[in-house]
């Protein structure tokens, strides 16, 4: 509602443009808003999470480090809703934490609704699946928070479903690409001549990994995976088939970005370009064959020759923002994607920056620095008007000649005045319904789950 | 009411049923404040001997009694997210936090350097706002017991506070005849308001020719659009803030005037079927205004006080569930629990919104 108040100008802005605040409890690795931008987690790199809340300007809510990770954090994603949190690390393990399990005072009693899940001595881990190898990032399933993707160092893509606690079911999915997979097919059902050849592409296959995957949002009727040879994969998530293959690239695909709307897709590739691509209506038109990808911009820095650390859309693809690599540049790039164009640096930090967000709601841009481990939040800055000072205070462009209203000075009877006043108030007030949008256009209907306070022992913050 | 039943559109009507009194407290000592827990099953006063008295809201009986401050308390607030939370403020120029169940304060919160009037928590439960006579705002992080930020916010006491349901704006006023809204994150000044007798509301003329009255008590709508300022000339206004105008005057039984002298708190109530507006007073007792109409719709005045000598100004009023239980609190040490007259709840259902239906995460 405070917007509504605020410059209309500078709540129409997309995009932020100045550092406002600096977060710094532990060394920040990765970063996150929740959907509903209230929060922010940080993973840290001795593998504990801190949850800020960002109303309050980056107070901390939390900080989980019992049963935590114990090496650097890979990725985190928030559901839906806000109470659960996926985890995963360097350290082998992937996490999924109830939040309303935390800030709990031992002598607390629980709500009644939380009967259901109060076995294992209340942790706030309330899965837990270890792979044999670290992580190097997860996706949470857009509408099911026990179900993720996730790719594995050295090892194939996963499909995890955590629904049942003692019945954890992974699936792995295929890295190898469609093309590549009838090629082989081919070479089995020939003759022994291409047995040779076929152990050589095996061998050179072996090689091929997954690096990255990610749901489509909304439904997460897909995923898309990357590879280390610049392949996209689509995968249905429905039957876990790989259904399309395009190759993007030669090089690694390091960031596979889906904007929220599902519009565009954005890869980064170790051949320091960021390529958009126009997402065919996955929802609707659902034969592989008919869909398209085609590229609708290339992004990459000419005279620098820049890599790209970490990539991400703002809330309708409109606005692209990412970090780049090298000690040397200390920037956030934020392009305009219907022309392509360079339209802000975002400046203000002293090193590198690594992983970004977007917070769509706050408008605002998360970022972590590699040195020193702090987050930077660019965000729109609010000019103060002194007219909000006094209520017959207006601010005006230029000087303006007063002209007299023509009843300004006018002696009213106190009797047609108070008449005036009563005429004025007969109307009908509606005290209860809500507005359903914010000055920016955002649903703000949402619930979101409200993370617990610890009141009682606060010695972590002291 | 020609056959006892509410039909909702006779707004003229005297409703003498629309609340029953289910408990009568008396203590004798000033109750400054009075709050309903969320979680509906208690209720704690603020008293003016320095202590904290919590009763069970069904039974009217007391729980526990939290001593600690030094001097008189004038408002609390539980945590929105914890019933077991208390938050006080009192004349020795703390904020206290307290546990029920342990019987302990929890954390004690100093900055101010005057009597601390009013305090309020946003509905994270997080962040703790208070308003004081040293004529600031403090917002206060719970978490740490650090403040964040300190607006110097008016020229008078400030009096009372309140939060959009967004918890994005606060909402102060003050003795200086101000209301003011304030950006939660930023601390920016949004808004000024005044109540101006020539231009009813829209002020041109210069704030020299206008008296303004204080303003004792500010709450804002359950959607967040409107504000109700109560204001020491005696009257109630409904305030439209983005457009800077009254859009309602409420004034109390036969034109008194509902409280020239003290502080005294209103609650909108909307599980009636329409909604109405509560408000103590300084010798009226309880009042209940129909909003559209703005006529008084119930009284309730408790009976020593229609002698007429001894007049028990009703300080503090809180509702719970839209409006099912009441309670109020007076001068005198008299703590009433009252309950809506089922015949009057609202029948036909409101359009559900997303955010009104309870909160279950998907399974």
């Amino acid at each position: 509602m405070n917007l509504s108040l605020q410059d209309p100008f500078a709540v129409a802005k997309e995009y932020p443009e100045t550092l406002v605040n600096t977060l710094q409890y532990g060394h920040s690795v990765i970063i996150q808003f929740s959907h509903k931008g209230d929060y922010l987690a940080s993973g840290l790199s001795d593998g504990s999470i801190i949850i800020y809340d960002l109303i309050s300007n980056g107070g901390v809510i939390a900080h989980l480090n019992d049963d935590c990770h114990i090496r650097p954090i890979t990725s985190i994603n928030w559901s839906k809703c806000g109470r659960y949190l996926l985890t995963s690390s360097q350290d082998w393990y992937v996490k999924l934490w109830d939040l309303n399990r935390i800030n709990r005072n031992d002598d607390d009693e629980r709500d009644d609704n939380e009967v259901d899940d109060d076995d294992d001595e209340g942790s706030p881990v309330i899965r837990s699946v270890k792979f044999d190898g670290p992580i190097w990032m997860t996706s949470i399933h857009p509408t099911d928070y026990f179900k993720f993707t996730a790719s594995l160092f050295d090892d194939s893509p996963v499909f995890v479903d955590m629904t049942d606690k003692d019945d954890i079911k992974i699936t792995r999915l295929q890295t190898t690409p469609l093309p590549e997979q009838q090629e082989i097919e081919a070479a089995e059902g020939g003759d022994n001549e291409a047995d040779e050849e076929d152990i050589k592409r095996r061998k050179k296959n072996d090689k091929h990994m997954t690096l990255v995957t990610t749901f489509t949002p909304n439904d997460g009727g897909y995923i898309f995976t990357g590879t280390s040879k610049g392949w996209l994969n689509i995968i249905k998530t429905s039957n876990l088939k790989l259904i399309h293959s395009i190759k993007v690239t030669n090089s690694n695909i390091k960031n596979l970005i889906i904007s929220p709307n599902g519009r565009k897709l954005a890869i980064n590739a170790s051949d320091r370009i960021i390529r958009q691509i126009n997402l065919p209506d996955l929802i609707n038109d659902e034969d592989p064959d008919e869909w398209e990808f085609e590229i609708d911009h290339k992004y990459q820095d000419m005279i620098n020759k820049l890599q790209w650390n970490s990539v991400t859309f703002n809330h309708n693809a409109e606005f692209l923002v990412a970090s780049t690599y090298g000690q040397s540049s200390h920037d956030l790039y934020v392009w305009e994607t219907s022309m392509g164009s360079l339209i802000k640096i975002l400046e203000g930090s002293n090193e590198e920056l690594v992983d970004v967000k977007w917070n769509y709601s706050r408008c605002s841009i998360g970022s972590t620095g590699l040195d020193s481990g702090a987050i930077y939040i660019w965000s729109i800055q609010f000019p103060q008007k002194w007219s909000s000072l006094a209520p017959d205070f207006v601010e005006i462009e230029e000087n303006i000649e007063y002209e007299e209203k023509e009843d300004e000075f006018d002696i009213i009877n106190e009797d047609t005045l108070k008449k005036k006043r009563e005429e004025e108030e007969d109307l009908l007030v509606d005290v209860i319904t809500k507005e359903k949008d914010d000055a920016r256009g955002f649903d703000i209907t949402q619930s979101s789950f409200v993370i617990p306070i610890n009141y009682y022992d606060n010695d972590l913050f002291i | 009411m020609s056959n006892g039943q509410y039909n909702g559109s006779g707004q003229n009507e005297y409703l003498k049923d629309l609340y029953h009194l289910n408990h009568k407290i008396s203590i004798n000592v000033s109750v400054n404040s009075i709050k309903i827990s969320p979680n509906g099953k208690t209720f704690a006063c603020a008293l003016s001997d320095s202590t904290i008295r919590i009763y069970d809201l069904v039974s009217g009986e007391e729980i526990v009694i939290l001593k600690g401050h030094t001097k008189g308390i004038s408002d609390l607030e539980y945590s929105p997210i914890n019933s077991d939370i208390i938050a006080s403020c009192s004349d020795d120029l703390t904020i206290r936090i307290w546990s029920i169940k342990k019987k302990t304060c929890l954390k004690i919160l100093k900055k101010h350097t005057y009597h601390i009037t009013t305090i309020k928590f946003t509905s994270k439960g997080n962040i703790l706002i208070s308003g004081s006579a040293d004529e600031t705002i403090t917002i206060w992080d719970i978490t740490t017991g650090r403040t964040l930020k300190t607006l110097a916010a008016h020229s008078d006491p400030v009096s009372s506070i309140s939060l959009t349901p967004d918890n994005s704006i606060i909402v102060s006023s003050s003795y200086d005849g101000l209301m003011r809204l304030f950006d939660l994150e930023t601390g920016q000044c949004l808004k000024t308001l005044t109540y101006n007798s020539t231009s009813h509301g829209t002020a041109t003329a210069s704030t020299n020719d206008v008296l303004n009255f204080p303003i004792s008590n500010v709450e804002i709508s359950p959607n967040g659009k409107y504000i109700l300022s109560s204001s020491l000339d005696g009257l109630i206004r409904l305030w439209d803030y983005m457009d800077n105008k009254v859009i309602k005057t409420y004034i109390g039984i036969d034109g008194k005037p509902i409280s020239e002298k003290y502080n005294c708190g209103t609650r909108f109530i909307t599980k009636t079927m329409t909604p109405m507006i509560v408000s103590g007073s300084e010798s009226l007792g309880l009042l209940i205004w129909d909003i559209q109409s703005k006529k008084v719709v119930y009284q309730y005045q408790d009976e020593a006080e229609t002698d007429g000598d001894s007049q028990n100004p009703v300080f503090e009023v809180d509702v719970s569930e839209q409006g099912k239980y009441l309670v109020s609190c007076s001068k005198n040490g008299i703590i009433n629990v009252h309950e809506l007259n089922p015949k009057y709840v609202k029948t036909t259902p409101e359009k559900i919104y997303r955010d009104d239906t309870p909160f279950t995460p998907l399974s």
